[in-house]
């Protein structure tokens, strides 16, 4: 999953960016107002966390600017202030989310994964397909009961192919959702990766659940598929 | 008196009550005045009219009176009552004869003296004693003298009198000597009294009797028709009939023949002659009963009318008191009716201000009023409460904003140093990855203290609690030393660090809060400056006064903000890295220090063209000499 961070604290950025990406998330940064609005513009993220005490722009400025042009990137709020006023701003002004500082990094990645399950629509942090079970929340991977072992970057993949099963995610779709703006893109990176995926999860169980599409991209096995 | 509204009332009706009560008053007296001057001149016209009434009928009897007097006067007869006289030859001589009055006998020398004068005397005495006076009926007829009420009385000279039935006993007083001495037809009018108890109102006339008759005096010598010139007058009479009367009385000069009397012209008596007509005098009373009566109505009209007009005159002014007080009184209620409302609705502003004020929310401090429809007494209370209300909100946005600014700066090192170890912690690092995490957190640890730190003085420097502890410094070494500790950061930037310097600078001084100042313009000047920019500190004592100033090549700031920078909180640039966390407070201490030790801080900057700030400050030099009070 990517995410835009727009915070000018540097030491708390680099903290963040360390964890989420030791997560799996493809991070990008923005100090400034400014920096962020270009960015979230530019680029397709699955969240954006957004510090409302910015420089150049305030944050709440910006996430009114944005619902009112249609940006509906989910965006969850990071502040210091914590009064009930201000929870109640943030969020009616469009937030999807609101985080007091100081918080827990862990609190923070659950509400991240939250607010994913929320865009794909789904409820059950488990999501099974097939004989298939993984864990969103624990990041855990099961294949008929056997647990699998991913690293980070498969996991992201696999999950991100788990969000859209049923349907074809092309390259640059997962280009654009598990690689953040630093990482070059090598086309042969994804299909390198799906077959790191593929023999973890594939090899040894049937049916296959990594499809591939020739001319468009990947697929995770639907149900009626 | 807590209500305005009753406080103005009573004011403003008591002036009214006043007011009334002097219109009122004024109003009575000069009424009553009026009224009084009316009254008497009318009662002046009654008494008037009264004194002429009464006169009149005093008049009307005297004239009565007057009238019967000359009347009887007119009519009254004088005859000789020979019945009375009798001469009494007494021896041939006939000197003597005594004359018999009403009086009695009287022997008389008269007669004797008779011869001697002419018989003068004995015809005087004669006629004093013997004229009586007679009335003839007809002549009468016009009194009724069988009244009560009407006296008559005529007396003669000789004593002699007449009176009418009707004074029984009474008499008028008959003093000769008075009498002789009255003028001839002058009445004299006197209330007299009869008898005890009666009293009459009379007149006294004096005339001569226009019909009298004396009789030839008696043949006692010579002829009468001897008349000597120079014997004066009271010869013998001519003969004459007895019973001839009403003639006038004869002249006595030319009464040489009988009967020769002119009866027309009348000579005047000759000197020293005795007017042969006999003086009566006649006396007339009326019982002024009736005319006593007439008065006595008169009178009582008179007072009755005076005292209605008095009436009259009170009962006006009475009515005229109680209209005054009835109108006052119902004045003075519709007037405490009226004043009740009129009063409300005129201070109906008033209570639309206190409303609007009362109205006033905590959370937005906004007065609703509107300031046209307010009086001019009140819309400079109502701009000052809008001014102080927004002052007061301006102020409480400050705070807020303050409470959130020192929130946000201290949670966000916090999160950052939380983070930090979360993540460090996740799952095995290596040493160095460690030593990073920690060397994190410490700078974290640090900018947290180095925030306390400021706060904390910024709460000393509130409460007055922070003391200066000035001790003997040297200035100059101070500079230099806090050039010294920036410079690392100055070195990092690529900037140029100089200190000038004339030799050291022994000064009194707070040296905590001096190099606490200096350090935070040096860090700022560093911060804001460009690339291979240049900061210079300089030092230098001018009578009594050190001053130090931080130049640096930087961004420079706006004259409009110029002062704001001073301010708490007050971010000046928006642009800057977020790279440590001043809050905006640094300058607002390095204000409150400088002010604190008696000094003053200024700045000089343009945009894009560097600042300069100056700090002056009054300094003791060495050895206590004072150069200005120190801090």
């Amino acid at each position: 999953m990517r995410v835009l961070l727009i915070e000018d604290h540097k030491p708390l950025v680099r903290a963040l960016r360390q964890g989420l990406e030791e997560e799996g998330f493809a991070v990008d940064v923005a100090h400034d107002g400014e920096e962020g609005d270009f960015k979230a513009r530019s680029a397709e993220y699955d969240v954006i966390i957004l510090d409302v005490m910015l420089p150049r722009q305030d944050g709440l400025t910006l996430l009114q600017r944005w619902r009112h042009d249609g940006l509906t990137t989910h965006v969850i709020l990071l502040t210091a202030r914590d009064t009930i006023d201000d929870k109640v701003k943030g969020l009616d002004l469009g937030a999807d989310d609101y985080l007091t500082k100081p918080f827990e990094l862990g609190e923070l990645l659950a509400r991240l994964r939250a607010l994913l399950r929320r865009g794909h629509q789904i409820k059950d942090p488990i999501l099974r397909v097939f004989d298939l079970e993984i864990d969103t929340a624990a990041r855990l991977v099961r294949r008929g009961g056997q647990s699998i072992h991913l690293t980070p970057r498969e996991y992201a993949l696999l999950e991100f192919l788990a969000f859209h099963r049923g349907k074809v995610v092309t390259r640059s779709m997962i280009w654009e959702h598990l690689y953040d703006e630093h990482d070059e893109n090598t086309s042969n990176v994804v299909d390198v990766y799906i077959r790191y995926l593929r023999n973890k999860i594939d090899k040894g169980f049937e049916p296959s659940l990594i499809l591939t599409r020739w001319g468009e991209g990947y697929m995770l096995r639907g149900e009626n598929s | 008196m807590r209500s305005i509204r009753l406080s103005l009332m009573l004011y403003f009706l008591l002036l009214l009550a006043v007011a009334l009560g002097a219109v009122s008053s004024l109003l009575f007296h000069r009424t009553r005045i009026e009224l009084l001057e009316k009254q008497q001149a009318t009662l002046a016209l009654l008494q008037q009219r009264y004194h002429d009434q009464c006169e009149e009928l005093r008049e009307k009897l005297d004239k009565e009176l007057l009238f019967r007097a000359y009347t009887l006067a007119g009519v009254a007869r004088i005859q000789m009552q020979f019945g009375r006289y009798r001469a009494h030859p007494f021896l041939s001589l006939g000197v003597l004869s005594t004359v018999v009055t009403p009086q009695g006998d009287l022997t008389s020398l008269l007669n004797f003296g008779q011869a001697a004068d002419g018989g003068r005397l004995a015809s005087r005495t004669q006629r004093l004693l013997m004229a009586q006076i007679e009335f003839r009926e007809e002549d009468l007829k016009q009194f009724s003298d069988t009244q009560k009420s009407e006296y008559y009385q005529i007396s003669t000279d000789g004593g002699g009198a007449w009176r009418s039935r009707s004074m029984e006993d009474g008499s008028f007083p008959y003093n000769p000597a008075i009498v002789n001495a009255m003028p001839l037809y002058e009445p004299r009018f006197a209330d007299i009294e009869l008898q005890p108890g009666q009293l009459v109102r009379s007149v006294s006339l004096r005339a001569p009797v226009s019909r009298f008759y004396y009789p030839p005096a008696p043949r006692l010598h010579s002829p009468p028709s001897q008349v000597t010139a120079a014997s004066g007058g009271a010869g013998p009479r001519g003969s004459r009939p007895p019973s001839r009367e009403g003639e006038p009385r004869p002249n006595q000069q030319g009464t040489s023949g009988p009967g020769n009397g002119p009866r027309g012209n009348r000579p005047p008596p000759r000197e020293g002659e005795v007017p042969a007509a006999p003086m009566i005098l006649v006396q007339c009373g009326i019982d002024p009963h009736a005319r006593d009566q007439a008065l006595q109505v008169l009178k009582e009209k008179f007072e009755e009318d005076r005292a209605n007009q008095q009436a009259d005159s009170e009962a006006t002014l009475h009515e005229l008191l109680t209209n005054l007080l009835t109108i006052s009184f119902l004045t003075f209620g519709a007037t405490v009716l009226g004043s009740f409302c009129l009063v409300g609705l005129g201070l109906s502003p008033l209570r639309r201000l206190s409303d609007a004020v009362s109205k006033v929310s905590e959370k937005d401090l906004k007065l609703q009023v509107p300031e046209r429809r307010l009086p001019a007494e009140l819309r400079p209370i109502a701009q000052r409460l809008v001014q102080t209300f927004d002052q007061l909100r301006r102020a409480f946005t400050r705070e807020k904003q303050a409470a959130a600014d020192i929130s946000h700066d201290l949670r966000t090192p916090l999160a950052a140093m939380l983070a930090t170890t979360e993540v460090a912690l996740k799952k095995e690092r290596t040493p160095s990855e460690y030593r990073e995490t920690i060397g994190e957190c410490r700078t974290q640890a640090q900018q947290m203290s180095q925030m306390v730190e400021r706060l904390l003085a910024l709460a000393r420097l509130d409460s007055g609690g922070d003391n200066l502890r000035p001790r003997e410094v040297d200035a100059a070494a101070l500079a230099e030393h806090c050039a010294n500790l920036v410079r690392p950061l100055a070195s990092a930037r690529g900037l140029t660090l100089r200190v000038h310097r004339n030799g050291p600078l022994p000064v009194q001084i707070d040296a905590d809060k001096l190099r606490e100042v200096l350090t935070n313009l040096l860090h700022n000047a560093i911060e804001y400056n460009r690339p291979q920019g240049a900061v210079d500190l300089s030092v230098e004592r001018a009578n009594g006064t050190l001053r130090l100033e931080v130049r640096d090549t930087g961004i420079g700031i706006a004259p409009e903000l110029h002062e704001m920078i001073f301010e708490r909180f007050f971010r000046g640039d928006p642009a800057r890295q977020a790279d440590g966390l001043h809050a905006g407070l640094g300058l607002a201490i390095v204000k409150g220090y400088v002010e604190l030790m008696g000094g003053e801080i200024r700045l000089d900057s343009k945009p894009a063209e560097g600042s300069t700030f100056r700090i002056d400050l009054p300094v003791r030099a060495q050895g206590g000499r004072s150069d200005a009070d120190g801090a």
